[in-house]
């Protein structure tokens, strides 16, 4: 039904959808008028706030925004619009990583068309877009990863916030004998022992060739096992599920929790539902595993924008322009949420984006939350631009996700060890990928 | 039958009267039938070529993937399937505990209410209904709070209902409570419809309201209990909403493919193999379909004893 109406949508309003259309290439190269680009999203504020200012602005792009019921309806209609091989979008935010775009055939390379945007953009975020030296989406980091850690606990056994993961536990070993837990493991959510891996240097998807290169037991991967088996095997952890809010915040408002990895939009929840220890939470780097990784931010993009598969160089052109516009001064500020005000910290953005992220981190920090807010700034806007990039997951990521769920689910409670469970994830990457006919190599 | 109607059986005097009146009659069923042809019938026709085919890429697996005629491959691979196979005991065991207790509650629930006036029944009814009009989200978010260990009016018991070893009873008082309310339904109707003589008759006889409940209203309850039974055993091996709800809360125990229903949909929506999860629909349907027919043959054997 969705893509039924989707399509009858396009048929209305040809111009308006993008694709590889002969009569459409003909419209948009003809100098008659603006280039129309269809853009797909959930951004309910898009539509009145940035679409409408950047068609006020110019008159080289006309942007129409479809707003989308929310992430998974975009999924939706998105797969259905692909499958049924009607018109699609010229830009669809984004709901799954880089390299499944690829793998599902939706992504267009628009490597050539992308230059213009690349100056603006970190390296990390460069990285993030794309596959095999080719660009696939829009370039993005992830909001950048760092810690805080409670200054009453601190005080409390006489040390200093952690600069390592070693200091991690050392202070995890410290709280024990009162019952505190340093840090929190959640059964459900592996992401944390991901960006550990990262940061450690792994890299679970490589290609070689015409081949992937699957890589979940090296070396660095195992720095992180090591850390996160300690923390377990010691009972250093506490593991409550983010699916209870209330049972969470609770505990970490205990005064016996010391220490959690976040992103900057966490703490506004936290100031809120945390009274008891509001003002004691200071803001560090994300500890570091050793020298090596000095000053890393992990932090992997779960979700890429991208140019669907079929769009012309001339639409190509056109998303990138306004894309350019986004991430300007004016074009960021026209993104300000009317209802509450509030704008991001902008992540992997350069200095040529001329964006002050210094003031927009200002502003998103929640007031009586930090020990000290200048301090958490400066950690702020660090992590902000200074995220890794290029951590690949994969061809399959949709299927081996939930794999990894279930094996760290079982790694957490101590059914099995994470070594094993990282052995029967790689297992079942092979696996899945030779079953569906992809070349594939254990490292 | 109007004289409008009576005008057209004179007029088809080929068509006898009675099956003019049925072809009538059997108009009003034409929007649940065509919802039926569309949204059953359809699917499973179009299945049974999805099934044939795999998708198969090649290389780095980049882009498109290619369709490829597998024959019966999808559906070997399914009935060889031990995951499936251990997710269906799993669930087939939780169905022999629920099944009867829910059929066994509810029938409490029905003879109570049918045993009050009918005002105070009126009450209890849309009371015991009201969990199975609650949508899927709305009672997730409710057991969360009645479960959660920080937030539950019964953590002074002590007992920590997200725990993975009680995982089964967490999930078991979530469907009970969802259940109860639509089973009590069915079997008050048929209470409804027993003749009042016949339980004035018992009484002037001197029968107590156990013995009238035990003697008379139970075996006029057998038929709707072997349809909400039905009901139940398939709903039941379908599995999905509580196990799912609890995969975050307890993910050691409740894996991804922890019942056949998980696994489809893990196979369909996450791993992205429709051909495979129409195989383990198609088998799933199967099973279902025979364990439906071993029941109302056993059911009416136990009718005609």
């Amino acid at each position: 039904m969705v893509a039924a109406a989707a399509s009858v949508a396009c048929v209305i309003g040809l111009a308006a959808c993008g694709g590889s259309d002969a009569s459409q290439t003909a419209s948009s190269s003809s100098a008659s008028g603006p280039i129309e680009i269809e853009v797909w999203g959930w951004d309910k504020n898009a539509p009145k706030g940035w679409v409408a200012k950047y068609n006020e602005s110019q008159n080289e792009v006309k942007v129409n925004y479809v707003l989308q019921a929310s992430n998974t309806a975009t999924q939706q209609n998105f797969r259905n619009a692909f499958e049924a091989k009607t018109k699609l979008p010229d830009l669809v935010q984004g709901f799954a990583p880089l390299t499944t775009n690829v793998s599902n055939g939706w992504a267009e390379d628009i490597t050539d068309a992308i230059q213009p945007l690349l100056p603006k953009f970190t390296e990390g975020a460069k990285e993030n877009a794309q596959l095999n030296g080719r660009y696939y989406s829009l370039p993005g980091a992830a909001d950048g990863t760092y810690a805080i850690v409670n200054t009453d606990v601190l005080a409390k056994y006489g040390v200093e916030a952690p600069k390592t993961w070693d200091d991690v536990i050392a202070l995890g070993e410290k709280m024990k004998a009162d019952g505190g837990k340093v840090y929190n493991l959640a059964g459900e959510d592996p992401s944390g022992f991901m960006q550990l891996a990262q940061k450690a240097g792994a890299n679970w998807f490589t290609i070689d060739g015409d081949s992937w290169v699957v890589n979940m037991q090296d070396e660095a991967t195992g720095k992180a096992v090591d850390i996160i088996q300690e923390l377990i095997d010691k009972d250093l952890v506490s593991n409550q599920t983010y699916k209870d809010k209330p049972a969470l915040y609770n505990f970490f408002d205990s005064g016996k929790f010391a220490f959690t990895t976040l992103a900057y939009w966490s703490a506004t929840g936290y100031q809120t539902n945390m009274p008891n220890t509001r003002g004691k939470w200071q803001a560090i780097d994300y500890p570091s595993i050793s020298s090596a990784d000095e000053g890393k931010v992990p932090g992997y993009l779960g979700s890429a924008s991208f140019i669907p598969k079929g769009t012309d160089r001339a639409h190509q052109d056109a998303v990138i322009k306004m894309t350019n516009w986004q991430n300007t001064p004016e074009g960021y500020e026209a993104g300000r949420d009317p209802d509450n005000g509030t704008l991001g910290v902008p992540a992997g953005r350069t200095e040529a984006a001329g964006l002050d992220a210094e003031k927009y981190a200002e502003e998103a920090i929640p007031d009586n939350f930090y020990a000290d807010k200048d301090q958490a700034k400066k950690v702020i806007v660090n992590a902000a631009g200074n995220g890794m990039g290029g951590f690949d997951l994969g061809p399959n990521y949709d299927a081996w996700f939930p794999e990894l769920q279930d094996q760290w689910g079982k790694a957490v409670a101590k059914q099995i060890t994470l070594k094993e469970a990282m052995k029967n994830v790689q297992d079942f990457v092979v696996q899945d990928l030779q079953a569906k006919g992809i070349n594939v190599k254990v490292a | 039958m109007s004289g409008k109607a009576e005008e057209d059986v004179r007029e088809n005097r080929h068509v006898p009267w009675r099956i003019l009146q049925a072809l009538k009659g059997s108009t009003f069923t034409w929007p649940f039938v065509a919802g039926f042809l569309f949204f059953v019938v359809a699917p499973i026709v179009l299945s049974l070529r999805v099934v044939l085919y795999n998708k198969q890429k090649s290389g780095l697996g980049l882009g498109e993937a290619k369709e490829v005629f597998v024959g019966a491959d999808n559906l070997v691979r399914a009935v060889q399937d031990t995951t499936f196979w251990i997710g269906f005991g799993r669930v087939a065991l939780y169905a022999v505990i629920m099944v009867p207790l829910t059929q066994f509650l509810s029938m409490v629930m029905a003879l109570l209410i049918d045993s009050v006036r009918a005002k105070t029944a009126g009450k209890f009814r849309i009371l015991l209904l009201l969990p199975y009009m609650t949508p899927g989200v709305v009672s997730t978010i409710i057991w969360i709070y009645l479960y959660s260990p920080t937030t539950s009016p019964f953590k002074w018991t002590g007992i920590n209902f997200f725990d993975s070893n009680l995982v089964w009873f967490s999930m078991g008082q979530m469907a009970v409570w969802a259940g109860l309310g639509f089973n009590m339904l069915i079997m008050f109707g048929s209470l409804q419809s027993i003749p009042h003589e016949i339980i004035e008759a018992a009484r002037i006889d001197g029968a107590s309201e156990l013995r009238i409940a035990f003697s008379i209203k139970v075996p006029f309850m057998v038929s709707s209990v072997t349809f909400t039974t039905l009901f139940g055993i398939i709903g039941t091996l379908q599995l999905f909403n509580e196990p799912y709800f609890f995969r975050s809360i307890s993910p050691q125990t409740i894996t991804k493919d922890f019942t056949p229903a998980m696994q489809i949909y893990n196979e369909a929506f996450q791993v992205g193999n429709i051909n495979y999860a129409t195989a383990l629909s198609l088998l799933l349907a199967a099973v279902l379909c025979v364990a439906s027919i071993l029941l109302y043959v056993a059911q009416g054997k136990v009718n005609r004893a």
